[in-house]
């Protein structure tokens, strides 16, 4: 359960810095344990991201997640910034989705916990 | 050109077992050519060894006793891979190259054995599948000399020896994943083979404790040093033959393989992913290639020393290697072998220099200018770290390339004004 929280906690430090980063305005973060699935939400105001850089980011954080990889490298999340981080994410999640309203980046992902 | 691009498809998933397949293939049809009636009593000859690092299998066992010991090996892992149903990634393809090199210098049936037994028991006792981890198993195998050195190389003898070797590599291959998981961030994934930076470090655990209780490990060098032509051709065949099922598996083969280029390396960085598996089997057979050139350029002989580098660094082609982020490295590292007045054809100084590409993460990010620098700074360390762990670890390279790497990012990072 430990190990779970600690991953949890570490994907959302990852993305939290990365929307800090990108812009340093009000974010607000939710997470929403649901028995085995864990829903995470976050709502940056005043972002400056454009459709196509969204797009880009999407793309990284949905691709297939990797149990290998995931057991090995999730201790590299919370160095935010660095190229790789959220590709390290995206393999630790299921889905991501995301989208631009009024001017503010409302980022939706979806982690189930597999042994 | 337009059969050949008829002839282009992707490969279907169920094949993909036979791609690898092709590699124990090989060595056993090695073994035929080599027509040696003393092959599997070298092969027995190799089970016994202390396999110290270095110890070059080819020198111990000769050709055909060296490939049946690679062969049953690569095929261990295929059938493990298989069973465990899992994907072909850059990773698998990362830890299948660098086991399958390091069976011509270290490791053995015997002393993979209780390292993959421990990483078994760790996942039943961590509640994980045993697939989660296999691959960390895999790659733990750097720790083979501490096993085979326990049987056969401090003087203990008959059951106490099998028992003590066995149960220490079990208790090595057990605490490797969670000791390995923790220092990666002492390099942030600067460092590709951080298996080895762990292993180097319960190395010198290891030898510390035994050279306390009165047991002193003695580095050997026992190298081939000749050409064969066997060795020679199954380097290239297999570099041709990843190009080649690369090309036809890939429908636009040069603008996916250009995707694999502007990628830092850095972990993780799994090529399979945005390029595509064709484009990946390409830039492996591709970097394999360039350091086998590389190596008989320098005049260097290929021996079982250098294939474990290159196909190391053939593996690694699926999991951050590429000639854009390699040449940086290699220029470092050549440079500080002249400074050091080294000789270039030697194996010594051919491994330090194919090796240091486990730093090719630090040309990606922080570009080629840095890239020289880490190659360089890898010689100087790698020369002389090798002693700390009384050469029980495989991966010395992997060590002294988290050091360097653990260092200098700190210092690039400082320089750019990372704590602004």
């Amino acid at each position: 359960m430990r190990t779970h929280v600690k991953r949890i906690t570490s994907i959302a430090d990852e993305i939290t810095t990365f929307l800090l980063l990108e812009n340093f305005s009000k974010l607000s973060v939710t997470i929403e344990p649901e028995g085995k699935v864990t829903k995470m939400r976050f709502v940056s105001e005043n972002s400056s991201m454009t459709e196509e850089q969204l797009t880009e980011i999407l793309l990284i954080l949905n691709q297939p997640r990797q149990i290998e990889l995931e057991t090995y490298y999730w201790t590299l999340l919370g160095e935010s910034g660095a190229d790789m981080s959220l590709s390290v994410v995206g393999r630790m999640i299921d889905t991501a989705q995301g989208y631009l309203e009024n001017g503010a980046i409302v980022l939706t992902l979806i982690r189930e916990e597999i042994e | 050109m337009e059969i050949f691009n008829k002839l282009k498809k992707p490969l279907p998933n169920r094949l993909r077992v036979t791609l690898l397949l092709y590699f124990p293939l090989i060595c056993f049809l090695g073994v035929m050519i080599a027509n040696d009636p003393q092959a599997f009593d070298n092969f027995i000859k190799i089970q016994l060894s202390p396999a110290i690092l270095l110890t070059d299998y080819l020198a111990v066992g000769g050709i055909a006793g060296t490939l049946i010991n690679v062969g049953l090996i690569a095929l261990m892992n295929i059938l493990l891979f298989y069973f465990l149903k899992l994907p072909y990634t850059g990773l698998m393809f990362a830890a299948f190259f660098t086991i399958f090199g390091f069976s011509f210098l270290g490791m053995t049936l015997v002393n993979l054995i209780p390292i993959y037994l421990g990483g078994l028991l760790y996942s039943r006792y961590a509640k994980i599948k045993f697939r989660s981890i296999i691959m960390l198993s895999v790659f733990a195998g750097t720790l083979g000399p501490v096993i085979s050195h326990l049987i056969f190389g401090y003087g203990f003898t008959g059951i106490f020896a099998w028992f003590l070797g066995i149960a220490v590599g079990t208790l090595l291959g057990f605490f490797v994943i969670p000791i390995a998981r923790h220092l990666l961030k002492f390099h942030d994934g600067f460092n590709l083979y951080n298996i080895g930076f762990a292993s180097g470090i319960i190395g010198i655990v290891f030898v510390s404790v035994m050279k306390s209780l009165g047991y002193t490990t003695q580095r050997v060098v026992l190298l081939y040093q000749s050409h064969n032509s066997i060795i020679l051709a199954l380097l290239f065949i297999s570099c041709l033959y990843l190009m080649t099922v690369g090309y036809f598996a890939e429908e636009e083969l040069i603008k996916k393989w250009k995707l694999i280029l502007p990628i830092s390396g850095r972990a993780i960085s799994d090529f399979t992913e945005p390029a595509g598996f064709g484009a990946t089997l390409f830039n492996m057979g591709l970097v394999g290639l360039i350091s086998t050139v590389l190596v008989l350029i320098l005049g260097g002989v290929v021996d079982g020393f250098m294939l474990a580098a290159i196909y190391t660094i053939i593996g690694f082609g699926a999991f951050g290697k590429h000639p854009k982020n390699m040449w940086p490295i290699f220029t470092g590292a050549i440079i500080s072998s002249l400074v050091l007045g080294l000789p270039l054809s030697a194996a010594t100084t051919l491994g330090s220099i194919l090796f240091a590409t486990t730093l090719v993460p630090i040309a990606g990010v922080y570009g080629p200018g840095w890239g020289i620098v880490a190659g360089f700074l890898h010689v100087f360390v790698v020369r002389q770290v090798g002693d700390f762990h009384g050469g029980l670890n495989l991966y010395n390279n992997g060590f002294a390339g988290g050091l360097v790497a653990g260092v200098l990012i700190i210092i690039i990072q400082t320089l750019k004004g990372g704590e602004k």
